[in-house]
C-alpha cells in the first residue's frame, strides 16, 4: 500500500498524538512498534500483519495513533478487542488522539463475526485472546462443568482418570463422545442446551477435563472443522498486535489463516529498567482448610483496605467466599461468568470503590485485562490446568503441570502493570509444592514463604501501619537474596 | 502403578452337565418346503422358550428341550406363519442326552452359544441374527451414525456381538467380542435411493431412481460389484452382488414358475414386498451338481456390507475423523460395551432361564485376568553400523534417529537412473527423496523427469520409475508393463503423501524394490524360517500356493513362483529345503496334507524344525486395565453404573499371551494416536504349534516371531504378520491384481511392497 514517507508518517503521528505533544516523544517500544507497523504496511504483501509488544507499552495508544493515520485516506476501520472491557478502555484512549477515532468501530470479536460491514483495515488488539472468546461462541464451542453431586461425574472420571493421574485434558474419542452425550441427554440442565449436539454428534468433538482433587469435570464440544472459526478477512489488512501472539498453527486452528498469509514483524522487547515497576509474592505454606482460607482472607481484606483482586478455580468456590465475605464487607464484588455486558456493570462498580475487593473465576481477570492501581492479587487455590483447544488437537495429552505454571504467571501478572506501579501477590497455598519453576516465572527473590499469622503482619505493616511504605518493602525484599 | 492385563474371555464358573430332552415335530398340514418347516420349529422353540422358563431350540430339524421336559399337554401346538399359514405341531419324545463338558466340549459349547443366543435373541427385543448358523448377533437401531449422516451417505454402523467358546489352560471360558459393520441404512434400496441422490448432488443431476440414467447404473455397479448382502428379512446365507439390475423390476415374473420376487417372498416367506418398482439384485447360484445359476433378490430385504473406501468416498471430510472412531472404537470403549453386554446375558439369563442359570451354568461377569500368562519384550535390530533397543509402540520412527553417515546393511546397486513421472510441483520432492536414497545407499542416482509417460514407446533405459498420481489406470499401467514386462522397479506415491514426512518409508521401500535392505534383527534365533501362504479369491476362486525362505535376521532370501497344484507345490517346497539344518516353519493356513507332508517328509530330512500355524483374524482381545480409584458414593437415587475394571486406549502392543501349552498370542500392531487419544483395538495374532523336532526353547521362539513383525516395517507398513507372512501376503495380492510377472528378474526383490 500507499503510505507517506517514513518522516512525514511520524510528524503525522506526532501530530495526532496528545502525549507526545505534552511529552516530547513516545515512549521507546512505542517509537519501535511505530517502525515496524510502518516497515510491514509499505514491504509486505500478505494479508496478515501480527505485531509483538510488551504489556504496558503503550500499545493502546500506538494502535489509536494508526487508526488515526489510516482514517484519514479514508479506509473503512475496525479496532477489534477480545472484549468489552478494552472496548471501554479504548473508548477512553481515543481522547488522547487529536480528532479522536471518529467513525471508526470499536468492536469485540462476536460483533465483528456478524457485522456485514467491510473494512479495509481491521486492527486487533491483545490477539491472543481471540482463541478463549472464541472458546465462547455457543455456535463454535458449547462447555458444559459439573461436579461430583451428579452421579455421572464418577463414572466419567473412573473411565478417563487414570489412578495415578490428578488431572487429565484430552480430546475424546467419538464412542466416548456419543455414550457421555446419551447421558448427559438424561440430565435436564444440559439436554436442552447440548441439542444441536446430541442431534447431530457427528459434526462436533468433544474435549474433556477431569481434576480429581476438586471432583470436577468440564466437557467442551467444538464444531468439526479444520478450524474454529473462519476469520473474516478486511479488504486490505489486518494487524494483530499482543504481548504472546498466537502461533502459525493456533491461527490456523482458531481463526483458518494459513501461515502462507502470515506476515510476522519482529518483536519489541521492553527496556523495562526506566519502569520502576515492582512486586513481590508471598506464599502460605501452612494447609488451609476452604474456611481457613476464608477466615484469613477476611483478615487480608481487613489489613490491607486497598484495590484487591481475589481469584479463584471455579465459580462455585468463588460464590461460597462471596456469600461469607458479603456479609462482612461493602465493597465487595463477584463477577460471574455471565454476558458480558452485566460484568462491565458489576466491574464498573468494584472500580468505583477505592479500596474494593473483586472475587472472580472468569478467565478475562485471570489473564489479559489491566485493572487500574491494583495494589493486591490473591490467589486461593493452586490454578487449575486449562490447556486450550489446540493444545489438545495438536499436541499430546496433557497432565497439567505446564498449564499451572502458565495460568499462575498470568493470575500473578495482574499486579504492577504500569510504569512505577507497585503491588503484592499472595498465594494462599505453598507454591514450591506446585510450581517449581516459579523464579522464571516471577523473578528471582520475588517470593517469600510464610505461615499465614506471619503474612498477616507483614501486611499489617505494609498497609495499616505504613512502616515500610509499599514501595519500600518491595524494593528492600527485593534486593535481598535469601527466598526462594 | 500397577498394569494389569485381561482378555475377553469369561470363565464358566459352573458348567454341569445338560440334560436334553429331544422332540420329533410332525407338522399339519405338510409345509409347501424347508423354509416354512424351518420357521414353524424356530417360533414353536421361541414359545416354549417363554413357556418353560428354559432353553428350548430347534436343532436339525428337532425339538431339544434343556433340563425340563415338555408336558403331554403341550405336545400339541399351534403356529402361524404370517401370510402363509396356520400349522398344527404335534411332538413326539425322542429320548434324552446327558452332554458333558469332559466328554463333549464341543457340543457343549455349542449349547451354551445357543443359550446365549437365545438370551439375547429371543429373551431381549434388542439383537437379532442374520442366519441360525451364525456366531454373530447384531444389535439393533441405528449405530453411531447420526441421521444427517445416514442421510446423506445411505451407510449405518451395525454393532454385532460374537459369542463363542474358548478352553484357556484346560478350563472352558466364553468369548464375547464386539466390531463395527458398516451396512445399508434400512435397506439396501433406501441405500440405493440415498446413493442416487448423492451421485445426482454431485452430478448436478436430478436423478429419477426408477428410471435413472446409464451412467449411474454403471456407477452403481461398479460400487456394488461383488459386494456380500445379507438378507435382513429372515434367516438366510448371505449372497454376492452380480449386478443390480434395472432391466427386471420386483414384479417381474422372472422366477422359475412364472412367478416375481413380491410373488415368491409372500409364498414362501409370508413377506410383502412394498415397493414393486424397485430393481433387482442378481447373484449366482451354485447347484449340487455344480452348475451356476442366475437368480434375483429384492433389495428391499437385503443389507450389504461396505468398507472404509465408500466411506470415504461419501463422507465429508470434518466428520471422517468422528466416523473412522466408530468404526475403530479404542480399547477403553470396547471392553465397556463387552462388559455391558456380559451384565446383560448373566442378567437375562438369571432371571429367565432360573433351570438352568446359575444351577447348571454360571460364568463370570468379570475379564479374564491374564497378568501371569503375559510377557513382554523390545526388540534389537541393526541399522547400518548401529544397533538398537526399540520399545513398543513399534513403528519406523527409529529412522529418523540415524545420522546421514548411517547407510542400509544392504545398499542398492551404485548407480541408479530413476525416471520420474509427476507434476513439476512435486519435483523438490523427488529431488529430497532422491538425496536421502544416495546418503541410506551410498549410491549415486540420477533422475529424467517426465510429465507424461506414453506407456506405448516407453523403453527400459531406467533402474526405477517414480510415479506421482492417484490415477488407477496409470497404477495398473505402470504394473503390468514396467513391473511385469519389463522387470522395473516402480513406486508410486499418491500427491497428498508427496511431503517430507513420508520420505523414510519410501525410501526403504524403494531399497526393498531395488534388491537392498535397510536394516535386519540383531542376534536373531539360528533359524531359517520357512513360510506357507495359501490365497483364495472368494469371489473368482481363484486359489494358489506361496513360499518363501528367510534368513534368520529377517532377508528374504527365496521367494516361489504361485503353484495353483498342491502336490507340485509341496514338491517345490521340499527340493528347496533339502539343505536346511534347522527350520521355523510358518503356515497361514493348514489342511491334513500340508499337516502330514510338512511332519512326516520334510520332518524327516530336517534335523532340527518347529511347525507354527499363524492365524490373522481372532476375535480374543488383549486389554491393558486399571482399577478405577473413584468410587461412587452411596446417593438416594439410581446409583450410576462403575465399571469394575477400565481398559487403557491403547493396546498393549508387543505383548505375548499364553493360551495353553502350544497355543499363544501375540500383539504386534498398536492403536493409532489421534491427537490426545488412541483409535483402535487391534486383534493379537494366533499361533498354534503344531508339531515340533529337536530342542527349542519356545520363549525365544515367540520372542523372535514377534520380532520379526517388526521386520515387516522395514517396507514401511506396519503388519501383523511376521515378515515373510507379510511379504507373500503383498505378493499374492499383486498377483491376483496384476498378473504375475513374465520378466523373471523381478523375482529377486520384493517388488510387491
Amino acid at each position: 500500500m500507499k503510505l507517506l514517507s517514513k518522516e512525514q508518517w511520524f510528524s503525522k503521528l506526532e501530530d495526532f498524538s496528545i502525549p507526545f505533544r505534552k511529552y516530547g516523544s513516545f515512549l521507546p517500544e512505542q517509537r519501535k512498534l511505530l517502525e515496524e507497523v510502518y516497515d510491514k504496511l509499505t514491504n509486505s504483501q500478505k494479508p496478515i500483519l501480527v505485531f509483538v509488544a510488551p504489556t504496558a507499552s503503550g500499545k493502546t495508544h500506538t494502535i489509536c495513533l494508526i487508526a488515526r493515520t489510516l482514517q484519514e485516506k479514508n479506509y473503512r476501520i475496525a479496532i477489534l478487542v477480545p472484549n468489552n472491557y478494552l472496548k471501554e478502555e479504548y473508548k477512553k484512549a481515543q481522547h488522547d488522539v487529536r480528532g479522536r477515532l471518529q467513525d471508526i468501530d470499536f468492536l469485540n470479536i462476536f460483533e465483528y463475526l456478524k457485522t456485514t460491514k467491510q473494512y479495509n483495515f481491521v486492527l486487533a488488539d491483545e490477539a491472543h485472546n481471540l482463541k478463549t472468546f472464541l472458546e465462547l461462541d455457543r455456535n463454535i464451542v458449547r462447555s458444559i462443568d459439573f461436579t461430583e453431586k451428579e452421579d455421572l461425574f464418577f463414572d466419567i472420571a473412573s473411565r478417563h482418570l487414570p489412578p495415578n493421574k490428578s488431572f487429565i485434558a484430552k480430546q475424546l474419542s467419538f464412542n466416548s463422545a456419543r455414550e457421555l452425550l446419551d447421558d448427559l441427554d438424561n440430565i435436564p440442565k444440559f439436554s436442552k442446551y447440548l441439542r444441536p449436539i446430541i442431534q447431530n454428534p457427528t459434526s462436533w468433538i468433544s474435549f474433556i477435563y477431569i481434576w480429581r482433587q476438586n471432583k470436577r469435570c468440564s466437557i467442551k464440544f467444538v464444531r468439526s472443522s479444520d478450524y474454529l472459526c473462519k476469520l473474516k478477512l478486511p479488504m486490505d489488512r489486518i494487524l494483530m498486535f499482543s504481548a504472546s501472539p498466537l502461533s502459525d498453527k493456533e491461527l490456523q486452528f482458531y481463526c483458518g489463516i494459513p501461515a502462507s498469509s502470515i506476515e510476522r514483524a519482529t518483536p519489541i522487547k521492553t527496556t523495562a529498567d526506566w519502569r520502576k515497576k515492582q512486586s513481590v509474592y508471598f506464599s502460605v505454606i501452612d494447609e488451609l482448610s476452604s474456611k481457613d482460607k476464608t477466615s484469613l482472607l477476611e483478615e487480608l481484606i481487613r489489613e490491607t483496605k486497598t484495590r484487591t483482586l481475589i481469584l479463584f478455580n471455579n465459580f462455585d468456590s468463588c460464590k461460597k467466599t462471596f456469600k461469607s465475605l458479603g456479609k462482612i464487607f461493602d465493597n465487595i464484588t463477584m463477577i460471574p461468568p455471565a454476558p458480558l455486558m452485566i460484568n462491565l456493570q458489576k466491574f464498573n462498580d468494584f472500580l468505583s470503590y477505592r479500596n474494593g475487593t473483586l472475587l472472580t473465576a472468569s478467565t478475562v481477570f485471570w489473564e489479559g485485562i489491566t485493572i487500574e492501581c491494583l495494589k493486591l492479587v490473591i490467589i486461593t487455590d493452586p490454578p487449575y490446568p486449562r490447556p486450550t483447544l489446540v493444545d489438545l488437537v495438536k499436541k499430546k495429552r496433557i497432565f497439567g503441570k505446564q498449564d499451572i505454571t502458565r495460568r499462575l504467571q498470568q493470575g500473578l501478572g495482574r499486579i504492577a502493570r504500569r510504569q512505577g506501579e507497585y503491588g503484592i501477590g499472595i498465594l494462599l497455598f505453598d507454591i514450591e509444592k506446585h510450581c517449581k519453576e516459579v523464579q522464571n516465572i516471577v523473578g528471582k527473590n520475588r517470593v517469600l514463604r510464610m505461615k499465614s499469622p506471619q503474612c498477616l503482619l507483614v501486611l499489617h505493616k505494609i498497609f495499616t501501619d505504613k512502616s515500610p511504605s509499599l514501595d519500600m518493602f518491595i524494593s528492600s525484599k527485593c534486593s535481598e537474596s535469601s527466598h526462594i | 502403578m500397577s498394569v494389569n492385563f485381561n482378555v475377553n474371555l469369561f470363565e464358566l464358573k459352573t458348567y454341569k452337565p445338560f440334560k436334553v430332552n429331544i422332540y420329533d415335530p410332525e407338522l399339519t398340514p405338510s409345509p409347501e418346503n424347508m423354509y416354512h418347516f424351518y420357521q414353524v420349529l424356530a417360533k414353536l422353540a421361541q414359545k416354549l422358550t417363554r413357556s418353560l422358563k428354559t432353553a428350548v431350540i430347534s436343532d436339525s430339524g428337532k425339538i431339544k428341550v434343556l433340563e425340563e421336559s415338555i408336558s403331554e399337554q403341550e405336545f400339541q401346538n399351534e403356529v402361524e406363519l404370517k401370510n402363509t399359514a396356520t400349522y398344527n405341531v404335534k411332538l413326539k419324545p425322542a429320548g434324552e442326552e446327558h452332554i458333558v463338558f469332559a466328554e463333549s466340549p464341543l457340543e457343549y459349547g455349542r449349547l451354551v452359544s445357543k443359550i446365549v443366543d437365545l438370551a439375547l435373541v429371543h429373551l431381549s427385543n434388542d439383537y437379532y441374527k442374520y442366519s441360525i448358523f451364525s456366531p454373530f448377533i447384531m444389535e439393533r437401531g441405528e449405530g453411531y451414525f447420526d441421521e444427517g449422516l445416514r442421510e446423506r451417505i445411505g451407510i449405518e454402523d451395525g454393532r454385532r456381538y460374537y459369542r463363542g467358546i474358548r478352553v484357556m489352560d484346560g478350563i472352558p471360558h466364553l468369548i464375547l467380542n464386539r466390531e463395527i459393520e458398516l451396512r445399508s441404512w434400512k435397506n439396501l434400496l433406501n441405500e440405493l435411493k440415498v446413493f442416487a441422490e448423492w451421485w445426482g448432488t454431485i452430478k448436478n443431476k436430478k436423478i429419477d431412481f426408477y428410471d435413472p440414467p446409464k451412467d449411474f447404473v454403471k456407477f452403481a455397479n461398479w460400487v456394488f460389484l461383488n459386494r456380500r448382502a445379507s438378507v435382513k428379512a429372515y434367516s438366510a446365507r448371505s449372497l454376492f452382488i452380480r449386478e443390480i439390475t434395472w432391466d427386471y423390476r420386483a414384479e417381474s415374473k422372472i422366477l422359475e414358475g412364472n412367478i416375481s420376487p413380491c410373488d415368491y417372498h409372500k409364498k414362501v416367506q409370508g413377506i410383502i414386498i412394498k415397493d414393486k418398482k424397485q430393481p433387482l439384485v442378481k447373484w449366482q447360484m451354485i447347484t449340487p451338481e455344480g452348475e451356476k445359476r442366475d437368480q434375483f433378490h429384492v433389495p428391499e430385504l437385503l443389507v450389504v456390507g461396505h468398507t472404509f473406501k465408500d466411506i470415504r468416498m461419501r463422507v465429508s471430510k470434518s466428520q471422517i475423523s468422528q466416523v473412522f472412531d466408530i468404526l475403530h472404537p479404542h480399547c477403553g470403549d470396547q471392553l465397556r460395551k463387552i462388559l455391558e453386554l456380559t451384565k446383560k446375558i448373566d442378567d437375562i439369563l438369571r432371571t429367565r432361564f432360573r433351570i438352568i442359570y446359575p444351577n447348571k451354568l454360571e460364568f463370570s461377569v468379570l475379564p479374564k485376568e491374564v497378568d501371569k500368562n503375559v510377557t513382554s519384550s523390545s526388540v534389537a535390530i541393526k541399522f547400518g553400523n548401529k544397533e538398537t533397543d526399540i520399545e513398543p509402540p513399534f513403528g519406523i520412527n527409529f529412522y529418523r534417529k540415524y545420522s546421514k553417515t548411517t547407510t542400509f546393511v544392504k545398499p542398492t546397486p551404485e548407480r541408479i537412473k530413476i525416471l520420474a513421472v509427476c507434476e513439476e510441483i512435486h519435483l523438490p520432492f523427488i529431488e529430497k527423496l532422491k538425496k536421502e536414497l544416495e546418503v541410506r545407499n551410498n549410491s549415486e542416482v540420477s533422475i529424467s523427469h517426465i510429465l507424461e509417460i506414453d506407456f506405448e514407446a516407453v523403453t527400459p533405459s531406467f533402474d526405477l520409475l517414480i510415479t506421482v498420481t492417484d490415477d488407477e489406470e496409470i497404477m495398473r499401467k505402470c504394473k503390468s508393463i514396467i513391473i511385469n514386462h519389463f522387470g522395473i522397479a516402480h513406486q508410486n506415491v499418491t500427491p497428498k503423501n508427496a511431503m517430507d514426512k513420508s520420505i523414510p518409508q519410501l525410501v526403504m521401500q524403494i531399497t526393498l524394490k531395488l534388491g537392498g535392505w535397510p536394516w535386519v534383527l540383531k542376534n536373531p534365533e539360528k533359524v531359517t524360517v520357512l513360510s506357507i501362504y495359501a490365497y483364495r479369491n472368494p469371489i473368482t476362486s481363484v486359489k494358489f500356493y506361496l513360499f518363501n525362505l528367510m534368513k534368520p535376521e529377517g532377508e528374504i532370501i527365496f521367494q516361489s513362483k504361485p503353484f495353483e497344484n498342491g502336490i507340485d507345490f509341496l514338491k517345490e517346497l521340499k527340493a528347496s529345503t533339502k539343505n536346511i539344518d534347522k527350520l521355523l516353519i510358518l503356515s497361514s493356513f493348514i489342511d491334513q496334507q500340508l499337516q502330514e507332508f510338512l511332519l512326516d517328509e520334510i520332518g524327516s530330512i530336517i534335523p532340527e524344525f518347529i511347525f507354527i500355524q499363524i492365524k490373522q483374524r481372532d476375535e480374543l482381545r488383549l486389554f491393558s486395565t486399571f482399577r478405577p480409584v473413584i468410587k461412587t458414593q452411596r446417593r438416594r437415587r439410581k446409583p450410576t453404573v462403575i465399571f469394575p475394571i477400565e481398559a487403557y486406549e491403547e493396546v498393549p502392543e508387543g505383548s505375548i499371551l499364553r493360551f495353553a501349552d502350544d497355543e499363544y498370542y501375540l500383539l504386534t500392531t498398536a492403536s493409532t494416536k489421534v491427537g490426545t487419544y488412541h483409535r483402535g483395538c487391534p486383534n493379537p495374532i494366533r499361533l498354534k504349534i503344531l508339531g515340533s523336532k529337536g530342542i527349542f526353547n519356545k520363549d525365544k521362539i515367540l520372542h523372535y516371531i514377534l520380532s520379526l513383525s517388526l521386520v515387516s516395517g522395514t517396507s514401511g507398513h506396519e503388519t501383523k504378520l511376521p515378515a515373510p507372512l507379510y511379504y507373500m501376503k503383498r505378493y499374492a495380492g499383486y498377483v491376483n491384481e496384476y498378473g504375475l510377472p513374465s520378466n523373471e528378474k523381478i523375482f529377486r526383490t520384493l517388488f510387491y511392497v
